[in-house]
């Protein structure tokens, strides 16, 4: 009965359908990377720089001859991998913490609250500047960064979720079973509370993605000659005047990507949302 | 006295409510007030009473839900409050059946994930399904109920699912908040014709709480009559509904005659 609603909703829904072909046409990109790219993505060619797009090189080649189609192609899978690995450390710390806070109420939401709003004080983007100025920026470090300053909104809203189940009957009946907080907040209360969850996810992708992309070009994300699409935009700043492909592409595929994730949680938010 | 279960003493319980968000006044209510009550093996209480009137609030708190203002739970003679570590005791065999079946089942876990936690904290892991099985059968549903969500199943065989989950920790009392007020009146009587065998056949005491004095009068030995909080008739079924005392119980009597 549920589902079939659900089902019904989901056919009608052109935001959710555009955002997933969007988002699967990147994943199998990402994954097919190795067979779909034309040369290698480090290979330097210097009889060959600044090519502009041709039938041997579609997206031209950058300042030392590297292709620029495959570059953003292996580019695109350092972006899937910080966006859905940032994304995942924050829902893990998020979920959790969000969880405790709800259920247990009282101090421990008081204390959990506040360092949720301390953190959020901070402008994230020049605090992972900051901690990635002093660690060593890599791939793992801006992952684990940007999971790090992102995980409170979804302890915000997985807390007041959990605020609004753990007053229903069935977990009133689990208490009076005598099962564990532990079980209870883990096996009864959080499959209730992932739909906000999955949006929140979604969204989140999209703002790793762009983290990601931001740091690169600033240098502070993915070094080169690991092809990554903030650092190919970082190449393509300083030669925009005569190559104008080495920015338009990769800041194409950025576009492209978030406004993708960004579709496919607004498709699933009114999917989802029980109003409509 | 040795087959006393729970005894209430003086039981008190207060709402503050607030009028406005800014003018801070508040007014006093008492959902519970200075009730005194007893409940022995196999003598089932019927709490009676118009919505509003402190059943819901006095059954929290007998199930150790919300804690009392002042006033004292004895279970066996022992404050449910200082029990320690045989609080899980007190747990187990004072169980809750909930009114809207549509709310008491969790949505997102079938029947068996709903039960299994509770048969394996008390009883082991040993034959985990089996036990389910047998409890399902107890209340009249087939074994391959186990493995449904709850959405696939109908009002009146929720509220069976809900009586067999309480059922499942084996409980002494079972505390029943207008377990048929929400189901057609068909499967009304299939549900109080169960309860009443299950009080029959395993010497379970319910505390059956209603606004109909006849489903309380068709399962209780006892019966409470509540009005705002207050107890305003206490004793056996028979002397309660053939020689009421006071005008708000003749009026009740009268109300579920139909008159």
């Amino acid at each position: 009965m549920a589902k079939n609603r659900l089902l019904g909703k989901v056919k009608g829904s052109y935001l959710f359908y555009s955002g997933l072909a969007v988002v699967l046409f990147f994943i199998i990109l990402a994954v097919f990377a190795p067979v779909i790219a034309t040369h290698d993505p480090t290979a330097i060619d210097l009889n060959n720089i600044f090519a502009a797009p041709s039938a041997e090189h579609f997206f031209g080649t950058d300042e030392l001859g590297r292709d620029v189609f495959s570059r953003i192609l292996y580019g695109s899978r350092i972006s899937l991998f910080v966006g859905f690995v940032a994304v995942g450390i924050s829902l893990i710390i998020g979920v959790f913490l969000g969880l405790i806070a709800g259920y247990f109420g009282g101090w421990t939401d008081i204390i959990i609250m506040r360092i949720v709003d301390i953190m959020l004080c901070f402008p994230a983007f020049f605090l992972i500047l900051a901690v990635i100025a002093f660690l060593n920026p890599s791939v793992f470090n801006v992952m684990a960064v940007i999971g790090l300053t992102g995980w409170m909104g979804v302890t915000r809203l997985v807390r007041a979720e959990v605020m609004s189940v753990k007053t229903r009957d069935y977990i009133t009946a689990a208490q009076v079973q005598g099962i564990s907080g532990r079980i209870i907040m883990f096996k009864h209360i959080l499959p209730n509370v992932m739909t906000p969850i999955f949006v929140t996810a979604t969204l989140g992708i999209a703002g790793a993605i762009l983290t990601e992309s931001s740091l690169s070009f600033l240098g502070l994300g993915v070094q080169p000659p690991t092809p990554s699409w903030g650092n190919i935009l970082t190449a393509g700043k300083d030669n925009i005047m005569f190559a104008w492909w080495l920015s338009m592409f990769p800041g194409l595929a950025i576009f492209v990507t978030v406004l993708g994730y960004n579709l496919l949680g607004e498709g699933l938010r009114d999917i989802l949302d029980p109003k409509n | 006295m040795d087959n006393e279960l729970l005894k209430l003493n003086n039981l008190t319980k207060q709402y503050r409510a607030f009028e406005g968000i800014f003018k801070g006044s508040s007014t006093i209510i008492k959902a519970v007030d200075n009730i005194s009550l007893s409940i022995t093996k196999g003598r089932s209480l019927g709490i009676v009473g118009e919505s509003g009137s402190g059943k819901t609030t006095l059954a929290k708190i007998l199930t150790g839900i919300i804690m009392q203002d002042s006033g004292e739970v004895l279970y066996k003679g022992r404050d449910i409050h200082a029990l320690g570590k045989d609080y899980q005791e007190y747990r187990r065999n004072v169980q809750m059946v909930f009114q809207d079946p549509y709310l008491s089942l969790n949505p997102k876990l079938t029947v068996f994930s709903s039960m299994k936690d509770a048969v394996i904290k008390y009883s082991g892991k040993k034959n985990v399904r089996q036990e389910c099985e047998n409890y399902l059968a107890m209340v009249g549903l087939d074994k391959e109920y186990l493995d449904r969500y709850p959405h696939e199943f109908s009002g009146g065989q929720r509220q069976r699912l809900s009586i067999a989950r309480a059922l499942s920790l084996n409980p002494e009392i079972i505390v029943a908040d207008e377990p048929v007020s929400s189901l057609d009146v068909s499967v009304q009587s299939q549900i109080l014709n169960l309860m009443k065998k299950l009080k029959l056949e395993n010497s379970l005491t319910f505390i059956l709480i209603s606004h109909d004095l006849a489903v309380v009068s068709f399962l209780c030995d006892d019966i409470l009559v509540m009005n705002r909080g207050e107890a305003v008739e206490y004793g056996t079924a028979q002397e309660v509904l053939e020689n009421p005392q006071q005008e708000y119980t003749k009026r009740l009597i009268a109300a579920s005659k139909g008159e």
